[in-house]
C-alpha cells in the first residue's frame, strides 16, 4: 500500500490542497490544523503516518511546540518531519532533525523531498508493505 | 557687500552657527579640549557642551550609546578615529541617551583641521538628528517581512493548485484536458512570478534585519548545481532556453547549500531574461581555495559603465519598459555570496554577451 502522510496545517486551502497534490501523485495523506488535533489524531492508534508535512505558525499548538512532543514520543519520534512555511527562517534549533522546504518550492522539488524522506524512515514508522 | 568690523562680524557668526540645523562642536586635538559648541549641540544631546570632559572620555557624560545599547566605545567615536586617520570620518549608529530620557539617532561627521605645518590641531564634529530616518527604516523594514510572508501564504496555496491541476490535466488524454493544460500553463507561470517577487521581497527584508545565518554543510557542490539547474528548466520550460553545466563530475566541499543554490537561481533567471534564448552555459573549477562558478549567457551584454550599479538594489543596465522585475536579483545574489565569504563580478560587453563569476570559498 502507498505510503500515509500526515499534513498539519491551520490554513485550510493550504492543508486541503497539500492532501490533494500528495494523493494525486499516488501517496495517501489526511490532516490535522494544529499540534493539539495532530497528537490527537498520532495517538488515537490508527496507522501512523510515513512521514509529517508541519507547518509553524498555528494557533492552539505551533509546530515548534509539536515537534517537542513528538520527540518526546518514543513511538512518534521517528517519523520524519517536513517543516513548510511560507517565510521567515524558522528557528532550526528548536525543530532538530527536521527537513525545511519553502511552501513556494514547485511540486516536482516536493515530491522528490517527500520520497526521499519515505525512503529514509526508520521500519518503526512505517507499516510492512 | 557692506563692511562690518571685527566684534560685530564675530557675533553675526555666532548667531548664524547657532540658527543651523546641524550640532556642531569643535576641540583642540588630540587633549578633546572644549573650544565651541552651537546651540542646536545643546538641543540634540540635551545638554550643554562640557568643558571638563577629555578626548577618550565621552561615551558615559553624554550618554553615548551604539543601536545595540552598549556604550559607545570610545575608540570607536569619530573624534578618536578622525584623530588616528587624519580624514573626515562619518558615523550613523551612534544613540545619545539624553538626561531627559529621550533617545536621539546621530549622525556625526568629524573633520580634522591642519595647520600650515600639516599639524592636526583641532576636530570640528557636525550632528545630524536622524531620528525620523531610522524610524522610517525600521517601518519599511516591519512592513517587507509582514507583506512578504502575508503574499506567500495565499501564493503558496494558489501555486499548488494550480499545479496540482496541470498535473491532473498533463494525465488526461481528451481535448478539455489539453486545453485546460494549456490555460493553467499561464496560470502556473503567472503564479510563479508572484511567487519569485515575494522571494525576493523575503530576502530583502532577512537582509535588512541582518538575520542571514550560514548553514554550511558537506555536500557534492556539483550535484547541487546539477538539481538547481534542473528544478530551474522545470520552472522555465516556456523560455525554451537551453542550459548546460560544465566542469568536473563531482565536487566535494563544505557549503551553504540554501545559498548556492539562491545565487545560482538569481543568476540563471537573468542568464535566460537577457539572454535572447541562446544556451546558458555554467562552469565550475577551483582556482587554489576558491570555488569559481561561472554563468554565460550569449545574450544583450552589459555596458562597462554598468558593471558596478547592476549589483546595486532596484538597479538594472536596461529599461524597465522592456525588461520587468523589481531590479532586486543581483543585488540579493551579492549580498548572498558576500555573507558566504565569497564575491561576484560581471564580465561583459554591450551585445557580447554576460558572464558572472562567483567565488566561493572552498572550505573540507
Amino acid at each position: 500500500m502507498a505510503s500515509l502522510i500526515l499534513v498539519v496545517d491551520d490554513d485550510d486551502d493550504f492543508r486541503l490542497t497539500c492532501i490533494e497534490a500528495l494523493m494525486t501523485a499516488g501517496y495517501r495523506a489526511n490532516g490535522a490544523a494544529n499540534g493539539i488535533e495532530a497528537l490527537a489524531l498520532l495517538r488515537s492508534g490508527g496507522e501512523l503516518p510515513g512521514m509529517i508535512v508541519l507547518d509553524l505558525m498555528m494557533p492552539e499548538m505551533d509546530g515548534y511546540d509539536f515537534r517537542d512532543a513528538q520527540l518526546h514520543d518514543a513511538r512518534l519520534a521517528p517519523i520524519p518531519v517536513l517543516v513548510m512555511t511560507a517565510g521567515g527562517q524558522p528557528a532550526t534549533d528548536r525543530l532538530v532533525g527536521a527537513t525545511f522546504l519553502s511552501k513556494l518550492a514547485p511540486l516536482p522539488k516536493l515530491f522528490a523531498v517527500v520520497e526521499r524522506l519515505l525512503t529514509r524512515a526508520t521500519p518503526a514508522s512505517r507499516l510492512p508493505l | 557687500m557692506v563692511a562690518i568690523d571685527g566684534a560685530a562680524a564675530k557675533e553675526l557668526v555666532a548667531s548664524i552657527a547657532d540658527d543651523l540645523p546641524v550640532g556642531i562642536w569643535a576641540a583642540r586635538a588630540p587633549s578633546g579640549e572644549l573650544i565651541y559648541a552651537n546651540r542646536t549641540f545643546t538641543e540634540i544631546m540635551g545638554m550643554s557642551a562640557r568643558d571638563d570632559v577629555a578626548a577618550g572620555q565621552y561615551a558615559a557624560p553624554y550618554g553615548i550609546y551604539d543601536r545595540k545599547g552598549a556604550l559607545y566605545p570610545e575608540d570607536q567615536m569619530p573624534f578618536m578615529r578622525a584623530l588616528r586617520d587624519r580624514r573626515t570620518v562619518t558615523v550613523d549608529d551612534i544613540v545619545i541617551h539624553r538626561p531627559d530620557g529621550a533617545q536621539v539617532n546621530i549622525r556625526a561627521q568629524a573633520r580634522p583641521i591642519f595647520d600650515a605645518e600639516q599639524q592636526l590641531t583641532h576636530i570640528v564634529i557636525a550632528f545630524i538628528d536622524i531620528s525620523r530616518e531610522v524610524a522610517a527604516e525600521r517601518v519599511r523594514d516591519n512592513f517587507l517581512s509582514i507583506a512578504s510572508h502575508e503574499l506567500r501564504t495565499p501564493i503558496a496555496t494558489l501555486q499548488l493548485k494550480v499545479q496540482s491541476m496541470l498535473f491532473r490535466c498533463r494525465n488526461e488524454a481528451d481535448a478539455i484536458a489539453e486545453r485546460m493544460t494549456e490555460w493553467l500553463s499561464v496560470c502556473e507561470h503567472q503564479v510563479r512570478r508572484l511567487a519569485a517577487l515575494s522571494d525576493q521581497l523575503l530576502d530583502v527584508s532577512r537582509i535588512q534585519a541582518g538575520r542571514f545565518e550560514l548553514d554550511l554543510e558537506e555536500l557534492d557542490l556539483v550535484a547541487l548545481l546539477r538539481t538547481s539547474i534542473a528544478l530551474f528548466s522545470e520552472q522555465s520550460r516556456d523560455e525554451g532556453t537551453e542550459l548546460r553545466l560544465e566542469g568536473p563530475l563531482s565536487l566535494h566541499g563544505r557549503f551553504d547549500a540554501h545559498r548556492v543554490e539562491h545565487i545560482v537561481t538569481n543568476l540563471l533567471s537573468n542568464a535566460v531574461k537577457y539572454g535572447r534564448g541562446r544556451p546558458v552555459v555554467m562552469t565550475v573549477s577551483t582556482i587554489g581555495e576558491r570555488v569559481h562558478i561561472e554563468v554565460r549567457d550569449q545574450g544583450i551584454g552589459v555596458a562597462p559603465e554598468d558593471h558596478a550599479r547592476i549589483f546595486q538594489p532596484f538597479e538594472r543596465a536596461v529599461s524597465p519598459r522592456s525588461y520587468g522585475g523589481l531590479g532586486l536579483g543581483l543585488w540579493i545574489a551579492h549580498q548572498s555570496a558576500s555573507k558566504i565569504g565569497g564575491s561576484i563580478r560581471v564580465e561583459s560587453e554591450p551585445a557580447g554577451g554576460a558572464k558572472f563569476i562567483v567565488e566561493l570559498p572552498w572550505l573540507r
